[in-house]
């Protein structure tokens, strides 16, 4: 019976080792850790033009160097999807194609080549009167497309063809889409949309958190045991907006017909870019529609200064971003 | 000098003339003389004025009763066959210490020179003398000695046997079984007897074909009954391989009884075939890895590339697994393996034959482009009764069988999986794991067989399967704040069987059966999506075969795949500018596509064999697919020509039509994408040809080497050309206004290879094989595109398997597996979508890398006792991957694909298990 129940916990054993053996690998990184350059999203104002109206589109990134960032645009009135314009990789882009251009009108400024000679992060897009194309749920929509580069030069890649790469010996880039909604208002009875916009960011031990600004840099301690050992000290973020970021609209009900009318739930994204946190985002939910985004972080094992950035979306094109600063010791 | 195959066919040339004139008797074809002494075993099976038992009875104990070791024809007189005489002649017989006959008299005679002649016979026959005590002592018998004249034409001219069964026993040794008892019990219930002559081989000449049951008996080994199907004029030679009875007293004998059966395994069988090439149970329940079950045996076969981990997917010559057609009895079934494949949804013991067809299957198989899986359900034992119990970490399972009546039989098993429980413990307690998965699964059969009749066999069979997998996530994924709480994902079937197997008349069978079931596919995740995909599949098929002549044997028949169908859909419809995994502005919709399917097809297939040896199958199937209007005719053939003995070829070329999912040919609206259909009703079968060319050989020939009498080999290439294949359309072309269809016929491939077998049959110590496939498969997913190989793409898939049994009851077996790693398309790169706050990869060059080869050993080790009673106990222990290789079995990316890692699967891994029989 002994050598019975030794041998059951033995294979027990087994079959646990063999269950964990992906814990046993490096962990690869996660959304929240923020290591290098990253495209957080672009801030498009107003967040749904009309037709014929100018907006401004400006690329919301982060780079843990401070390197220099430029940007190549265009503007299509057809949807793009991923691998359009293919991005990652030290130094500039592993591959990739233009082919899914094709068709692509350029709308923004009209006439002009590719890829547009406006290497600002910020660019004027011009909605045209006329044309534009639907997305899958029916709402027309100009597509953005964009190249960052950190700390390089924007150029075509070497064999040839139109991928954009970013040069230099330390640079790296990134692809991005984004969409711009049309606001039309034959077919839509809700006001044109606004963008969130983030009003606080506090931090702190949990229930006693305060704010973060740029004058307030807290200090903290560094974690010397295990994450939520005493020895590591544990603390949350919180995200707050201005009362107007949850606008209310209205949309087709599908299930039960008819319209309905829905608040916009927001969901923020957190990357630090030292310690670790709970999670990278963050979203309303049905249960609290309104809640303050909290997000549990634990301090870095060794002294330095650590990097915040918080991003959000209200669903339906509306953005913001912010970041704030802690020092561990 | 004419050479062999030259004299078979002259000798088969005049044997059909001879038949075809039918008017010379069997003299005049060579055989012998057209009658078949006896004796009738249901006379011998009672006892004797002195109370002795009959000689055919089995011993038991230390008292046992004489047994015929030697059976001896009698002359039948000339005058007594003139005169058309037939019957019994009762003997007495007196048998001393030594088991010789001292004398023999006369009971009841039959006069005409018969009763001289069975005294003549008997005379010279010898028994295992009677044991009292377990010393031989004189006994006195009772013996009835049959004399029958069984060929008499209907013309009243008499003619040569209608049908011929003959063939050999041999032991697990492959040494030929002098003086084994061949019983053959015909349809209406009349018995013959012979005994083996030295070198084993007994032949019985029939006037009447049909389903003959053999019982074949030899002192010291196991009896083994064999059912065989006769058409007229059938010359069928088989091999039955006794395996010798361990010594009656526990301890040292091996684990099980029911692993010295035999259960029929065919790979590559060639079509409407006699000769069977049979994996013994005991091979089939010791290969390493397998924990004992018998269709995880079929994964070490030549054909069958090794499933990625935890898939349990057939992949057959290159080729997906949806193109595999699985079926139970003829009714077809989802799928073959619980989750992973960690067990078959069959049971081992409820088996009968599992048949595999990597390529250039008969017409009476369709819908399947690929290959074919045909488990067959084994026949309720009709005397006695018999259980088996099975506990491992993987599961828990029962067996039991026996007759209700002389007619009526059942037999029931059922199984359920405990590694959930397992994993319940274990998982919480890990730290790193994210998440609780509790698979959860068991399946059940029952046979309820009754024969009305000798010729008629009634069956009832009920057999399901349920698989759910649950996973409970711990944490939010970071990918998707949203998606937490319980995954849940199940597939089951249940599924009805009826099924009617009548011998008409002599050489014409009917085969009907008909099925009815249901099907689901439950697939749900928090409160995203739920998916349900529900069908109630009715089977009907229906076979007549008919011999014609010796030359000629057809089958007609039809079967029909129908039955409704209803795919269910309710979720989230995602705001595409929503971030990754926010449902806040998703809209909730829900879609219900309801369909009928009805898929006919009719077929005929005739065997045809010129000369002995050498059988050509030529066929013709013809489906029609009721979802895309389309019917195609798939005209097949194959032969074997057995050219010398020992030495076969075979090949096959066919063509072979599969239809379109549900989902690529249904013309249901697409919720999500307004304007377009969900598949494309419009599309054309999906079409495969095959081509094989193949040899086998049996080293048996080699008398220096007396081990390779054991050995066989068999290589077989193909080759297979695909078109029609369905493939999706771009996603940049279903922009375009007008979308074009989202499913074409563009694609096209080819897989061509080779697959060698090198298998020494298991005798009392030793089985193993190697198994061998070097293949390659590729695709064009459209026309211009460049070539790619294919997903499911091995090069080289090598299996070794060795078993050995030490004695003592202990057994010991390994296995090596070489497989070159699977393919799998890097991702080169990523799209930020700021929209949704998600990368999007960017695929390279498709399957353009592979993952490292595959290689790993695995250990069993079987310990077994035995008891008086008849029962036995057996306990194994099984070692995955003995040296705990890192087989990497896929490679993971980080959320924007800028770094990767290998995803291994099991390291070392013991499995345990017992296993109890009465």
């Amino acid at each position: 019976m002994i050598r019975h129940r030794t041998f059951v916990f033995g294979a027990l054993g087994a079959i646990a080792a063999s269950t964990a053996i992906g814990s046993c690998a490096p962990p690869l990184e996660q959304p929240w850790q923020l290591t290098d350059f990253r495209v957080l999203g672009v801030t498009v104002e107003p967040p749904e033009p009309s037709r014929g109206q100018d907006v401004q589109a400006t690329l919301a990134f982060a780079d843990v160097r401070n390197r220099p960032v430029t940007v190549v645009w265009i503007a299509c009135t057809i949807p793009i999807t991923g691998g359009v314009m293919t991005g990652g990789g030290d130094g500039g882009m592993d591959g990739g194609s233009t082919s899914g251009t094709a068709g692509c009108a350029i709308v923004s400024p009209p006439g002009s080549p590719f890829p547009l000679p406006d290497l600002r992060t910020t660019v004027t897009v011009h909605i045209p009167a006329t044309g534009g194309s639907a997305d899958s749920s029916g709402r027309e929509t100009v597509t953005l497309l964009g190249f960052a580069c950190a700390g390089g030069s924007i150029g075509l890649a070497s064999d040839g063809g139109t991928t954009p790469t970013c040069r230099g010996s330390d640079a790296r880039g990134w692809s991005f889409t984004r969409s711009i909604r049309i606001h039309d208002p034959r077919t839509s009875i809700d006001p044109p949309n606004s963008n969130p916009h983030i009003s606080e960011v506090r931090f702190g031990p949990e229930g006693t958190t305060y704010p973060l600004t740029s004058d307030n840099q807290p200090t903290i301690r560094v974690c010397t045991g295990r994450a939520g050992s005493a020895t590591c000290p544990a603390f949350v973020f919180e995200v707050g907006f201005t009362d107007g970021s949850r606008e209310t609209y209205h949309t087709a009900d599908l299930v039960e017909g008819g319209i309905i009318t829905r608040p916009e739930r927001l969901t923020t994204g957190f990357a630090i870019t030292r310690g670790s946190l709970g999670g990278a985002f963050r979203t309303d939910s049905s249960a609290a529609p309104t809640s303050t985004m909290q997000n549990a972080y634990y301090a870095p094992e060794t002294p330095g200064d650590i990097h915040l950035v918080v991003y959000a979306t209200d669903g339906r094109g509306g953005f913001d971003a912010t970041d704030r600063y802690l020092h561990a010791q | 000098m004419r050479s062999r195959p030259a004299r078979r066919l002259f000798s088969g040339l005049l044997g059909s003339v001879a038949f075809v004139a039918a008017a010379s008797s069997a003299h005049a074809q060579g055989g012998p003389a057209p009658f078949a002494p006896s004796h009738d075993r249901g006379a011998n099976a009672g006892q004797d004025a002195s109370g002795s038992p009959a000689p055919a009875t089995a011993s038991t104990g230390e008292n046992a009763p004489p047994r015929l070791l030697r059976f001896v024809p009698a002359t039948y007189p000339t005058a007594a066959r003139d005169a058309g005489i037939q019957g019994s002649v009762v003997l007495q017989l007196t048998i001393d210490e030594s088991g010789h006959v001292t004398e023999a008299t006369v009971s009841e005679g039959l006069g005409h020179g018969l009763d001289e002649a069975a005294i003549a016979a008997a005379r010279q026959f010898d028994f295992s003398p009677a044991r009292q005590g377990g010393q031989p002592v004189r006994a006195r018998i009772r013996y009835r000695y049959r004399f029958t004249l069984e060929t008499v034409a209907a013309s009243g001219a008499p003619r040569g046997p209608l049908a011929v069964l003959r063939g050999t026993v041999r032991n697990a040794r492959n040494q030929a079984l002098e003086s084994a008892t061949v019983t053959l019990r015909r349809a209406d219930g009349t018995e013959s007897q012979v005994i083996t002559d030295a070198t084993g081989t007994f032949r019985f000449e029939l006037t009447a074909a049909g389903v003959l049951s053999v019982d074949v008996a030899a002192e010291g080994y196991r009896p083994y009954r064999s059912e065989e199907q006769l058409f007229p004029h059938d010359d069928v030679q088989v091999l039955y391989r006794l395996v010798a009875v361990p010594p009656p007293i526990a301890s040292s004998a091996p684990p099980s009884a029911s692993t010295e059966e035999t259960l029929t395994v065919r790979g590559t069988r060639p079509p409407r075939e006699v000769t069977r090439t049979t994996l013994e149970r005991r091979e089939l329940m010791r290969i390493p890895g397998t924990g004992g079950d018998a269709l995880r045996a079929i994964q070490n076969l030549p054909g069958l590339a090794r499933p990625p981990f935890t898939s349990g997917a057939l992949i057959v010559r290159g080729a997906s697994p949806a193109d595999t057609a699985i079926f139970a009895d003829g009714t077809v079934i989802p799928q073959l393996y619980h989750f992973g494949g960690l067990s078959s949804v069959i049971q081992t013991e409820m088996l009968d034959r599992i048949d595999f067809y990597p390529g250039n299957f008969s017409a009476r198989y369709g819908r399947a482009m690929a290959g074919i899986v045909d488990v067959g359900l084994r026949s309720p034992r009709r005397r006695g009764y018999h259980a088996v119990a099975n506990f491992n970490f993987v599961d828990v399972s029962a067996f039991a069988e026996g007759a209700i009546t002389p007619n009526l039989s059942v037999s029931l098993a059922a199984r359920r999986s405990v590694v959930d429980a397992v994993l319940g413990l274990v998982l919480p307690r890990i730290p790193g794991v994210g998440f609780t998965a509790l698979p959860v699964y068991y399946d059940y059969q029952a046979v309820i067989e009754y024969r009305p009749a000798p010729n008629h066999r009634l069956r009832l069979a009920v057999f399901g399967d349920d698989d759910t997998l649950s996973i409970i996530l711990r944490n939010p994924s970071d990918q998707a704040p949203t998606l937490a709480g319980g995954f849940s994902f199940a597939t089951r079937f249940h599924i009805a069987q009826l099924s009617w197997v009548a011998d008409l008349a002599p050489g014409t069978r009917s085969t009907l059966m008909f099925s009815v079931g249901w099907t689901n596919t439950d697939l749900s995740a928090s409160e995203m999506f739920k998916f349900q995909l529900s069908s109630f599949p009715i089977n009907a098929r229906y076979e007549l075969s008919h011999t014609f002549s010796r030359f000629l044997r057809a089958h007609f028949g039809f079967d029909i795949a129908a039955g409704p169908g209803t795919v269910s859909f309710s979720g989230l419809r995602f705001d595409p500018s929503s971030p990754v995994g926010d449902t806040s502005n998703a809209q909730r919709i829900a879609s219900d596509i309801t369909s009928f399917a009805y898929r006919p097809s009719a077929y005929v297939e005739t065997e045809i064999t010129p000369v002995p040896g050498l059988r050509i199958v030529p066929g013709l199937r013809v489906d029609w697919f009721r979802e895309i209007n389309a019917a195609i005719a798939q005209p097949r053939a194959s032969f074997r020509w057995e050219i010398v003995r020992n030495f076969a070829v075979r090949g096959g070329v066919g063509l072979y039509a599969q239809p379109p999912s549900f989902a690529q040919s249904t013309n249901a609206p697409n919720t999500f994408f307004r304007g377009q259909l969900v598949g494309n009703p419009n599309l054309r079968p999906q079409r495969a040809m095959h081509y094989a060319i193949g040899l086998e050989h049996t080293f048996d020939w080699i008398r220096a080497a007396p081990f390779l009498r054991n050995v066989t080999l068999s290589v077989e290439g193909f080759y297979k050309s695909l078109t029609d294949l369905v493939v999706g359309t771009p996603s940049v072309q279903l922009r375009q206004q007008p979308p074009p269809p989202p499913y074409s016929n563009d694609g096209t491939g080819q897989v061509f290879g080779m697959e060698m077998l090198l298998r020494y049959r298991a005798d009392e110590h030793f089985f193993g094989w190697v198994a061998y496939t070097l293949m390659r498969s590729t695709r064009v997913d459209h026309p211009g595109e460049a070539e790619h190989l294919y997903s499911y793409d091995q090069t080289h898939i090598l299996t070794t398997v060795a078993s050995y049994r030490i004695g003592w009851g202990w057994e010991v077996g390994l296995r090596f597996r070489y497989v070159t790693g699977n393919l799998y398309t890097p991702n080169i790169g990523a799209v930020y979508n700021a929209d949704t706050f998600q990368y999007s990869p960017t695929p390279g060059a498709a399957n353009s890398l592979r993952v490292a080869d595959f290689h790993q050993l695995d250990l069993r080790i079987d310990k077994g006792w035995r008891f008086r009673n008849g029962g036995s106990f057996g306990i194994f222990l099984e070692v995955l991957n003995v040296y705990n290789n890192s087989n990497q079995e896929g490679v993971q990316y980080n959320y924007n694909y800028t770094q990767s890692q290998p995803i291994n699967g099991l390291p070392i891994y013991p499995n345990l298990g017992i296993r109890g029989e009465l």
